[in-house]
């Protein structure tokens, strides 16, 4: 060790805790900070302060389907395979993205039960379950709608939806007896991928389809623009 | 998250993924980017989060520290250099976070905020330079057209400025 490396960096270390030090000072300050509780516990305080400039951006809502995409590249197996296989059933990743994203709003929510089953596999599986085809207006597309054993609720799942320019949205349609009530309003991320809640006024057996519309955002009283998913007739 | 939990890293990202994203973003520049940066923030706090010590930064602090830099290794990568925006106090995305968790990090925000608001407006500059852009002593003299002591100078002071102003800020 050499003198040089003996005498304290004190001030340098606001400039390290910031990374603008490189070349002969940055190796002079990392070779002092090796043996310095001193200067250790004063460089912890200036990054203390540069720690905070992190808060300054505002905060960016990420898109629904991106924490399928993480969870799709973590290792490790586990019930939730990497590539989406889930206990054998195998799905495309939005759908794996979409299932995960819905179960993680259920735990934000803190409706953990309101799932059937509390896992993925029950959204995928449930012989209850609507699919929704597509129609002209969105081929490639497609929808599930599954109910909660537990309450009335349902979690409706889409992907491959097109994109609407502003001021327009998907608006899901609950059909009994010819009249059509609205089930809620949603927009689909990039991906065409969106996850809706839908808290259906009866129970969702008592209805004879289901269609999803484009309609102005926020939706509307009843539809007026392009169906784009619907059930199968029964 | 050690553990292998998937449903903890699940639970962390929906704490802290926006504001991931949010410093991604600022940094990078790129919607595109950025997410792939948080992608990659997650995957690595998956695999090292062993390695986590309680006693070195909170679990704020340490993702943050880990976005930051693994954004500006993008940044580096791609030879990006975006010219660096005046910071400004742009609406935050409330999203679906808790309320309560909302209204501290917003609290947190305004004060960071309002602590470089008094900040002269070279020094206010040099720090974004550094913390943001990701550059070096060198490279923000370059980029000023500014001695290099001078700018060390100018750092220095805008620390210790900082320094007291968030302390000051805090004790309100």
């Amino acid at each position: 060790m050499s003198r040089r490396d003996l005498e304290h960096v004190a001030d340098l270390l606001a400039e390290h805790s910031l990374g603008v030090l490189r070349g002969a000072e940055l190796r002079r300050v990392e070779r002092h900070l090796r043996h310095c509780a001193a200067c250790g516990s004063e460089l912890a305080a200036w990054q203390e302060v540069a720690d905070q400039l992190a808060c300054v951006p505002a905060p960016v809502q990420p898109p629904p389907a991106l924490i399928g995409r993480i969870l799709d590249r973590l290792p490790a197996p586990a019930a939730l395979h990497a590539g989406g296989r889930l206990r054998g059933v195998r799905l495309s990743p939005g759908w794996a993205a979409l299932v995960l994203v819905a179960l993680l709003a259920s735990i934000g929510a803190n409706i953990a039960l309101w799932l059937r089953t509390e896992s993925a596999e029950g959204l995928l599986t449930d012989p209850s379950a609507v699919h929704m085809v597509a129609t002209q207006a969105a081929l490639g597309a497609g929808g599930r709608l599954v109910p909660s054993m537990n309450s009335g609720r349902a979690t409706l799942l889409v992907e491959g939806l097109p994109g609407l320019p502003p001021g327009s949205q998907y608006q899901l349609w609950l059909i009994r007896d010819g009249a059509r009530t609205s089930g809620g309003v949603f927009s689909v991320d990039r991906e065409g991928c969106a996850v809706l809640f839908v808290n259906p006024p009866a129970p969702l057996s008592t209805y004879s389809g289901f269609g999803i519309t484009v309609e102005p955002a926020g939706g509307s009283p009843g539809p007026t623009g392009v169906r784009v998913l619907r059930s199968p007739p029964p | 998250v050690a553990g292998g939990s998937r449903e903890a890293l699940s639970e962390l990202y929906g704490r802290h993924g926006r504001y991931v994203l949010g410093l991604a973003a600022r940094i990078v520049g790129d919607p595109g980017t950025a997410e792939e940066v948080v992608q990659d923030v997650f995957t690595r706090l998956w695999k090292k989060a062993a390695d986590y010590d309680e006693r070195q930064a909170g679990v704020a602090t340490w993702i943050m520290r880990i976005t930051r830099n693994r954004a500006i290794d993008e940044l580096r990568r791609r030879g990006a250099r975006p010219v660096s925006e005046a910071l400004q106090d742009d609406s935050p995305d409330t999203g679906a976070a808790a309320p309560e968790e909302v209204a501290e990090a917003s609290l947190r925000r305004s004060r960071v905020l309002a602590a470089l608001a008094c900040l002269p407006e070279k020094q206010r500059k040099v720090i974004t330079l550094a913390f943001f852009d990701g550059r070096t002593h060198g490279e923000i003299a370059s980029a000023l057209d500014e001695p290099l002591g001078t700018v060390k100078t100018r750092i220095r002071a805008a620390m210790h400025s900082l320094r007291d102003l968030l302390a000051a800020e805090k004790s309100k």
